[in-house]
């Protein structure tokens, strides 16, 4: 393993709301290293899908702080965490998240537009990233045409074709039945393989073992971390 | 760039419903605006046609020292003094409109004609097409007779011939030479069909320096300012009055700009009219802004992942906005095309049947860069607030599985509120523009104008006195033609007049009253309008006679001199009607040995235009006792006067087969015509009016339609729990009326004072008329009423079952 890409120190979250304070996340320390499967785990409400709402720069932490390839990060400005957002971190959500009005292609496109990459650019990296889940022959389709396995293939494959630092993804077999599911924990298995850096949130412990390292986070904190032995299995 | 177009492309098909709404009230803002600065431009902006440097062309008139708002035309006598001792200006020019009688063709044809000064159109920079301007030697006495014609009788009547230009025609019967034809459309002062010059010899007499029937213009050397000239006519003014005290004591002169005089009876109103329609588009914009903001709530997720995915605010707020101006553009074309039929519908509205040279009213690149400016105004109105709204996304939470998923945000809500707010209050300011000017106009309407138009035809008919000198020839004709008209079956009155009522054509003189201290000047005298008439005519428009006589056969050029008074003058100037008979007053001021004129009769009144602002009595003089060569026929004939044209026309070739006769008119269609302008406003007014309270009505509709989707789990639950039907629609009839409580509310303050804006157009009521202040509120309160209670209706029809289970 590499250095270090992703460094929490004692990273706190808290939501105000009606005067009432509710503390999501508390003194969260993580270090998670190039080309590591890093899963997080819990139980509804622990705070797993904040922290990687925070890991994304979706969010703020209200204390600690967040070094993300070697560059402190939680106090940017907006345009800056969304130039990063575009750059360095890959989504990949449950509910897929494609839009439902751009092609397959399309979908796969908008981050690398947004990055002001030229046309002759995006085409070969979007190309690359279908191809690479499989759904190349599906480019001209809408994402109604497709199936949710199908869809959160196209997802992958938008996370995957500005080439990011990190691959986060939430739940992503949540909306899936079970072959589809496995299908996608494999395809993520396979980027790992390739060198992919990858965190996933998943509250389901059969997907967890896929990773490295498994983290469990329960009432915002992290009370176990676990190593799996065989992380290809 | 392109694929933000091409997804704003998706956005709009994906969502007929929504595009055809935003494009419906975008395109009636947008043509609503079109329309109006159609003609806006053409009476305001764009550079009046064919005249050079208009800005240093100036008009030039008379005015009394104390009445700053009063302006009469020049005398002859002052206007040659102007020209001659002025040094502000580098020439003046003046015009007398004529008649001129073309002769030669099948029938004689009567054109409108003018002297100009033979320098004139050299002062204002137009040259002919063909042949030449006049030079100052056609005016001299006993130079040859020389014609300039307009294009359009260039065509008409001599075919277009290339050869005009030396050719003889006669004119009033008498030889005269065509030495050019004037650019096409060019028919100064307004709509003119040939020019002779002024001759050298003609008014000159000193007495006429009281006769103010001359419009002036000039044009301002280089380096002269508008206050300037005004300075140096002022003092020209105050020599004249020492130098001729009886008829220019307290007289002024004044000066405008060229564009100032011509539009001075509109600018006000065209300026308030495109205020309105300014209003018109806001409010199309609060509806698209409103129906893009409850859209937008769908699209939270969209967008927020777009931001997830790396999109700044700036590169979200440019998305909204190529959506926005696509929508816009669609709108704006769609408005400009509109804008065809409402420009041709306003023209319609205009009831003269030709408007001067000047005013153009075709689109020009003013138009289409105004119609492309509103366009991109609006479309970055309303679609910044969305845009700005929804480019700060919660990602953590509309990301998440199972996020807010459309639900709209307290801060749009009370957007969304804050516009329809906006909306109604905007409506109501329109409203109770429209409502003003409608009362003023029924008032207008119903001043009682002494005579009665209806069944009444009426034409203009006259001699030339160019060619006609001799009177008896004069009178010999007029009998004749009196004796056919009075002859053609069903005419049960007719006769002459000077100049029919209800029209723009008047005389004011100035008088005093036998017994009076006799006036050192003219300004120092009374003044009323007067008219020459035949009894025939008094009983055609059914004038009555109040007391003393009418005119009889007694009453001729050699007897002595007597007059009819009306109501008002009796009044005013005598002490009443029984007071009147017998009086004398006289014309002649100035005279030692002035010509009396006796009253015998006192009539009704009658108005010289409805909403006049001077006084408006006036004097009746026996047509046999006036040297008239031009009269008004009035004929009161059964049934529809437009079927008597053919007769009339025939009766007057029975007397002179010379002789046309023209503007032949029912009088209703002249009494309508008299009020023409306040009826226009009043009918654009009324009309953008009305597309503001359809707009705002579905603003309203629209905004609380929305809030029923939004609450139809609540109303579910509470459906459930056993609400009555009645209790839901009070509750969502309470939510819309808060709303429009509050527009009314601040649209009732912002009316109060726009109102005093139009103070100036209104006419017999207030600009803070309480029955309009009253009923429009009222009036829109209960369309808004309407329009929330229809989404309340929907409320009430939710199925518990069905509510609960979209939660």
């Amino acid at each position: 393993m590499s250095d270090s890409l992703i460094k929490l120190e004692g990273v706190t979250k808290v939501f105000l709301t009606d005067e009432v304070e509710t503390h999501a996340l508390s003194g969260i320390h993580l270090d998670i290293k190039q080309g590591e499967y890093v899963s997080i785990a819990g139980p509804s409400g622990c705070g797993k899908s904040t922290l990687l709402s925070i890991l994304g720069l979706l969010d703020s932490p209200t204390d600690g702080s967040y070094i993300l390839n070697g560059r402190p990060v939680q106090g940017l400005s907006l345009p800056e965490r969304a130039r990063i957002r575009n750059r360095e971190i890959g989504f990949i959500f449950q509910s897929f998240n494609l839009i439902g009005d751009l092609t397959v292609y399309e979908n796969v496109e908008l981050p690398l537009t947004y990055r002001g990459m030229p046309a002759a650019e995006r085409k070969a990296a979007v190309t690359e990233a279908l191809e690479k889940v499989g759904m190349g022959h599906r480019a001209k389709h809408l994402p109604s045409q497709l199936s949710g396995g199908q869809q959160q293939r196209v997802a992958v494959a938008r996370a995957l074709a500005g080439k990011p630092a990190v691959l986060l993804a939430d739940e992503p077999t949540g909306n899936l039945d079970s072959k589809n599911g496995d299908s996608v924990m494999q395809l993520l298995a396979d980027l790992h393989k390739q060198g992919a850096t990858i965190v996933m949130v998943t509250h389901d412990a059969r997907f967890a073992r896929h990773a490295d390292r498994t983290i469990h986070i329960f009432d915002g904190r992290v009370v176990q971390e676990q190593v799996e032995s065989d992380p290809t299995r | 760039m392109l694929p933000d177009l091409r997804f704003a492309f998706r956005q709009l098909a994906k969502a007929p419903g929504f595009t055809v709404v935003a494009l419906l009230a975008l395109s009636l803002g947008i043509a609503a605006c079109t329309t109006v600065f159609t003609f806006y431009n053409a009476l305001l902006v764009r550079p009046l046609p064919f005249l050079q440097d208009e800005a240093s062309l100036v008009r030039i008139g008379s005015s009394t020292q104390q009445g700053t708002d009063s302006f009469f035309e020049l005398s002859m006598p002052d206007f040659r003094d102007l020209r001659a001792q002025n040094t502000t200006l580098t020439d003046l020019l003046t015009t007398w409109n004529r008649t001129f009688i073309l002769t030669g063709g099948d029938q004689p044809q009567r054109l409108l004609g003018a002297w100009i000064t033979a320098t004139g159109f050299d002062t204002l920079g137009v040259k002919p097409i063909l042949g030449r301007n006049f030079v100052p030697a056609d005016a001299a006495p006993g130079a040859p007779l020389v014609t300039l014609i307009a294009h359009h009788v260039w065509r008409q009547h001599f075919g277009g011939r290339e050869d005009i230009v030396g050719q003889t025609v006669t004119l009033n019967g008498v030889p005269t030479e065509i030495v050019g034809v004037m650019p096409r459309g060019f028919r100064f002062p307004e709509v003119n069909d040939a020019w002779q010059p002024f001759p050298d010899d003609q008014e000159t007499k000193p007495e006429l320096r009281g006769a103010h029937h001359l419009p002036a213009w000039g044009r301002l050397k280089p380096g002269v300012t508008l206050e300037q000239a005004q300075a140096e006519l002022a003092t020209l003014g105050t020599r004249l009055a020492a130098a001729y005290p009886t008829t220019n004591a307290g007289l002024t002169f004044r000066v405008f700009n060229i564009r100032d005089d011509a539009t001075r009876h509109f600018a006000v109103q065209m300026q308030l009219m495109l205020g309105a329609v300014i209003f018109v588009l806001l409010i199309a914009c609060g509806n698209v802004a409103n129906l893009l903001l409850a859209r937008a709530a769908t699209r939270a997720r969209e967008i927020a992942l777009r931001s997830a995915l790396g999109a700044t605010r700036g590169r979200l707020i440019r998305q909204f906005l190529v959506e926005s101006l696509l929508l816009g553009a669609a709108g704006g074309a769609l408005g400009l095309v509109i804008s065809f039929w409402g420009i041709d519908a306003v023209i319609a509205l205009i009831t003269p049947d030709e408007t001067p040279f000047w005013m153009q009213f075709d689109l020009d690149w003013r138009t289409f860069l105004f119609t492309a400016g509103a366009t991109l105004a609006a479309s970055v109105l309303f679609g910044l607030a969305p845009a700005l709204q929804l480019s700060r996304p919660d990602l953590a939470v509309e990301l998440k599985e199972g996020g807010r998923g459309g639900t709209a945000s307290a801060r749009a809500s009370r957007l969304r509120s804050s516009l329809v707010i906006a909306q109604i209050a905007l409506a109501l300011v329109l409203l109770v523009g429209a409502g003003l000017t409608l009362r003023s106009f029924l008032a207008l309407a119903a001043t009682p104008t002494g005579i009665e138009p209806e069944n009444v035809l009426t034409f203009r008919v006259g001699l030339p006195p160019s060619q006609f000198k001799d009177r008896s020839e004069v009178r010999a004709f007029f009998d004749r033609v009196e004796r056919e008209l009075a002859a053609l079956p069903g005419v049960s009155a007719s006769g002459f007049i000077s100049y029919l009522p209800l029209t723009e054509n008047n005389n004011i003189s100035a008088f005093y009253l036998e017994g009076e201290t006799p006036p050192a000047s003219t300004q120092e005298a009374h003044d009323t309008h007067n008219r020459s008439v035949t009894p025939g005519a008094l009983a055609a428009l059914r004038i009555p006679l109040l007391k003393g006589r009418m005119f009889d056969a007694n009453d001729h050029a050699k007897s002595p001199h007597v007059a009819l008074v009306d109501v008002a003058f009796a009044e005013k100037f005598l002490g009443g009607v029984d007071r009147a008979v017998g009086r004398r007053f006289t014309f002649s001021v100035g005279d030692k040995e002035p010509k009396w004129n006796t009253i015998v009769g006192v009539v009704g009144n009658v108005i010289q235009l409805p909403g006049a602002r001077r006084a408006q009595h006036q004097v009746w003089f026996p047509w046999t006792q006036s040297d008239e060569n031009f009269v008004s026929a009035v004929l009161r004939v059964p049934g529809d006067p437009a079927a008597y044209a053919q007769n009339v026309r025939d009766a007057v070739l029975a007397a002179r087969a010379d002789i046309p006769i023209y503007y032949i008119e029912p009088m209703a269609k002249i009494a309508y015509r008299s009020i023409w302008r306040p009826r226009f406003f009043g009918q654009l007014f009324v009309g953008f009016a009305g597309i503001a309270l359809f707009l705002a009505a579905i603003g309203i509709y629209g905004v609380m339609a929305y809030n029923v989707s939004q609450r139809t789990q609540e109303i579910g639950v509470r459906m459930a729990l056993g609400a009555q039907p009645g209790t839901v629609v009070a509750m969502v009839l309470r939510q819309g009326l808060r709303l429009v409580g509050f527009g009314l509310g601040a649209g009732l303050v912002a009316s109060w004072f726009a109102a005093s804006l139009l103070a100036g157009s209104l006419y017999g009521i207030s600009p803070h008329d309480p029955p309009t202040f009253a009923f429009v509120p009222l009036l829109l309160a209960a369309v808004a009423l309407l329009a929330c209670w229809l989404p309340s209706r929907r409320a009430v029809r939710v199925d518990p079952m069905v509510a609960l289970r979209t939660e």
